[in-house]
């Protein structure tokens, strides 16, 4: 079955990219999650973003934060930029997540 | 799919509706209370946008109407009447009807329809001009047009469930920031590392500061579907919009760095709130939605049917297999098959119990009923009900309804008085019905009483003679008379009503209920008042029996109907006049039944057995050969050819294969009677 979402991988000199993409809701979250789980495998840095977002919800917010908190345990930075069309920005903010959608700005 | 989706969403909405009815009924006795108001406007809110959700549009919008009303009750622009609350419940008529049919096609309906949407209207009209002339005012939930801003500060914290029942709170908050200013605070501390993320649960928790010229009710809305499953704290912290000053920013920044919530103290300082203007809080508790879950769940009666059936068929096969054992001799088969009926029992036990439902959902159409009639004929009537928690089989309760209605139709038409004649009896004005239900023994009893003018002895034996139901010069004692009202074709009033004398009687009401194996007493007294008793058996599809032997065949005489047991010489038989015998020196009625079945008598000295049957406060002896001990009786209903006949109930089949026909111990003696 093809999936609703996409999550691009690039390594470079130990510093991991990630590109979200599609569907990021509830429905696929747990397949994120094991993606996820799968690929960071000890990088010196994270980066993530997003590119074509089609739709967001909480689940998704909620592991991105968990990734920042898994860089902050295992000693790793995370950086997160998602560029997201004007309504998901806007309901990212009136929920207490505009820090996410901050250009380049390291979060950890 | 998402005819299966409507199908729940009509099932779920029919219990709102049931809720929405008790709660209008409370709210008519008791018109201030706000937890009430809110409960019946949740319900509409719910009906609404499901309505919309499942495509049910004119449901959707005509709540929407009604919903309005609510909304304005709430907010002290109107306030509940008399008036207020029938137009609610023939509203709720009209979203049962809507519930049933899904979108209107017909012509009438969607023109009834119309009609009862411009009633509303006109209602909120017709209040509204009055509103205008003399504005009500509280000070927790000003309307909205009428206050200035305010600043709330909201806590928001759901449970860790949150996500999976389908709740986006993105959204939740968006609709805050609709209601005016607003700055959300996201605490997402409480996330964990990868390794230990169960993605699909909630770990945040939001505090929201939103200045707005809305009431705290607008505020409330926004979370009316997930307060079951979250807590919410709603405080009023200042009474102006304060959510761009620079200290409410520094607040703010102060609580995103160390994670420590905020508190109405912490906006206490810079004294927000104006003389005069109290704080105000609003408090929803976290309910333990999972518990909840796991406590109760809904099946389909027809799988619950499906499993008493398959239970009944178990307790046949174990007959069998016990007749099979004891045949045999063989001790592991012995041992084996006494685990096994242990077992089925248990099961049995436990399949009924899933099979009980409380006799509280159908009250509500009896408290409607008499609210309703009441109104009509200028009765003033409290309807009282005790043990509406208890639990009766749900093939019972669907028969029962009828002969219950009807029971309270009688109440009401021909027993409370009209209130000029109650005083004028020495009576308050207002008359009472107690519907009361309670255990006796295996049995569950339900009364209905009232106090009105009662049943005149006199009355009803003048119109049996009338009738030619008994001889002119009948001596029949207040009992026998009273029974009189369960003949066929019995009617004390000339004139039919729409109420209750529609050619209906009472002697329905006994078939009815006689035939879920049930009985039915009356007791009178002139000018005080009526009391029926209604007897009804727990279940009906397994029963506990004794199996007699009368002549070559086996019969069941259920447990629960048999007093005592007496072994008796045939020759105290045969020197008994007018089939009374005496036992320990009480006189007793009995029926052999070896005549009733037209068996031969046995010629030997052999005793016979004399089974004492309670029925209708009597006990009367029924005459068996032998008694050959207790059996788990699976009823199996007769089929068509033998409906007509009267004494057996129905028909078990036994562990050897052959049949045992099921005694209705009510009908035998109820018959013998009769023919004397």
């Amino acid at each position: 079955m093809t999936e609703n979402f996409n999550i691009d991988y690039k390594k470079n000199n130990g510093e991991l990219a990630i590109v979200f993409s599609g569907q990021l809701t509830i429905s696929s979250i747990k397949k994120m999650t094991e993606s996820l789980k799968a690929n960071i495998d000890n990088p010196k840095k994270v980066a993530i973003s997003t590119k074509d977002v089609e739709n967001l919800d909480l689940t998704f917010i909620q592991l991105i934060q968990s990734v920042k908190n898994s860089g902050k345990k295992n000693g790793y930075e995370v950086s997160v930029s998602m560029k997201l069309p004007d309504d998901l920005s806007s309901l990212l903010v009136n929920a207490g997540f505009g820090s996410l959608l901050q250009l380049k700005e390291s979060l950890v | 799919m998402i005819d299966k989706f409507r199908a729940k969403f009509v099932e779920e909405s029919m219990d709102n509706l049931h809720d929405l009815e008790e709660a209008l009924f409370l709210l008519e006795k008791d018109m201030e209370n706000k937890e009430l108001i809110e409960r019946i406007f949740r319900a509409m809110h719910s009906l609404k946008g499901g309505g919309a959700m499942f495509g049910f549009n004119h449901l959707s919008d005509f709540t929407h109407h009604l919903e309005t009303i609510f909304d304005w009750v709430r907010n002290n622009k109107l306030k509940v009447s008399t008036d207020l609350i029938t137009l609610t419940f023939s509203a709720i008529d009209q979203i049962n009807f809507l519930l049933k049919s899904g979108d209107l096609t017909k012509e009438e309906d969607l023109s009834n329809q119309k009609a009862f949407i411009h009633r509303i209207q006109s209602f909120l009209n017709v209040s509204n001009a009055a509103v205008a002339a003399a504005p009500l005012t509280s000070p927790a939930d000003l309307p909205a047009e009428a206050s200035d801003e305010n600043t709330y500060l909201i806590s928001f914290i759901p449970q860790k469930e949150l996500l999976q029942n389908g709740t986006n709170p993105l959204y939740l908050l968006d609709d805050i920031h609709a209601l005016g200013k607003a700055t959300s605070i996201a605490y997402t501390h409480k996330v964990p590392s990868l390794e230990l993320l169960d993605p699909s649960s909630n770990y945040c928790i939001w505090q929201i500061i939103v200045s707005t010229a809305e009431s705290l009710n607008e505020i409330k809305d926004v979370f009316i579907f997930v307060e079951d499953e979250c807590e919410l704290h709603i405080d009023l912290i200042a009474g102006s919009a304060i959510v761009d000053q620079p200290d409410v920013k520094t607040l703010i920044n102060k609580a995103l760095t160390s994670n420590i919530l905020l508190t109405t103290e912490d906006f206490k300082k810079e004294q927000w709130l104006q003389a005069g203007q109290t704080t105000v809080h609003e408090e929803k508790k976290k309910v333990a939605i999972k518990e909840h879950k796991i406590a109760s769940m809904r099946v389909s009666s027809h799988k619950i049917d499906e499993l008493v059936t398959l239970v009944s068929e178990l307790v046949t096969i174990q007959a069998q297999l016990s007749l099979y054992a004891e045949n045999n001799e063989d001790p592991t088969i012995v041992a084996l098959t006494e685990n096994i009926q242990k077992l089925s029992r248990q099961l049995r036990e436990n399949a009924f119990d899933i099979s009980l439902i409380p006799l509280q959902s159908e009250l509500m159409r009896f408290q409607r009923l008499v609210r309703d009639l009441s109104k009509d004929q200028n009765k003033d009537i409290d309807f009282i009900i005790e043990g509406g928690d208890l639990e009766l089989d749900k093939n019972i309760i669907e028969n029962l309804t009828d002969p219950l209605l009807h029971i309270l139709r009688n109440s009401i038409d021909h027993g409370i008085e009209l209130p000029n004649e109650r005083i004028a009896a020495g009576k308050a004005p207002k008359g009472t019905i107690l519907f009361k239900a309670f255990h006796s023994g295996a049995n569950v009893i339900i009364e209905i009483s009232d106090d009105g003018k009662g049943i005149d002895p006199e009355v009803i034996q003048q119109k049996a003679i009338q009738k030619g139901l008994i001889e002119a010069d009948a001596q029949l004692d207040k009992k026998e008379i009273l029974d009189l009202l369960f003949v066929s074709g019995f009617s004390t009033r000339d004139v039919v009503s729409d109420v209750s004398g529609r050619g209906v009687g009472m002697d329905v009401v006994r078939r009815k209920i006689a035939n879920i194996r049930g009985e039915v007493s009356i007791e009178s007294e002139k000018g005080k008042g009526t009391l029926i008793t209604i007897r009804l058996p727990l279940t009906l599809s397994i029963i506990d029996g004794l199996l007699v032997a009368v002549g070559s065949n086996q019969y069941v005489i259920p447990i629960s109907a048999i007093d005592k047991i007496y072994a008796l010489d045939p020759a105290q038989i045969k020197q008994t006049f007018n089939s009374v015998v005496v036992i320990n020196a009480e006189q007793y009625p009995y029926i052999d039944l070896r005549k009733v079945f037209n068996e031969v008598e046995k010629e030997s000295d052999e005793v016979v057995q004399m089974i004492m049957v309670k029925a209708e406060d009597k006990i009367t002896g029924v005459i068996v050969d032998n008694v050959i001990g207790e059996y788990q009786t699976v009823v199996k209903p007769l089929g068509k050819y033998l409906k007509k006949q009267e004494i057996i109930s129905g028909a078990s089949i036994m562990g050897d294969g052959t049949i045992a026909m099921v005694i209705d111990t009510s009908r035998l003696l109820h018959n013998r009677k009769h023919k004397r």
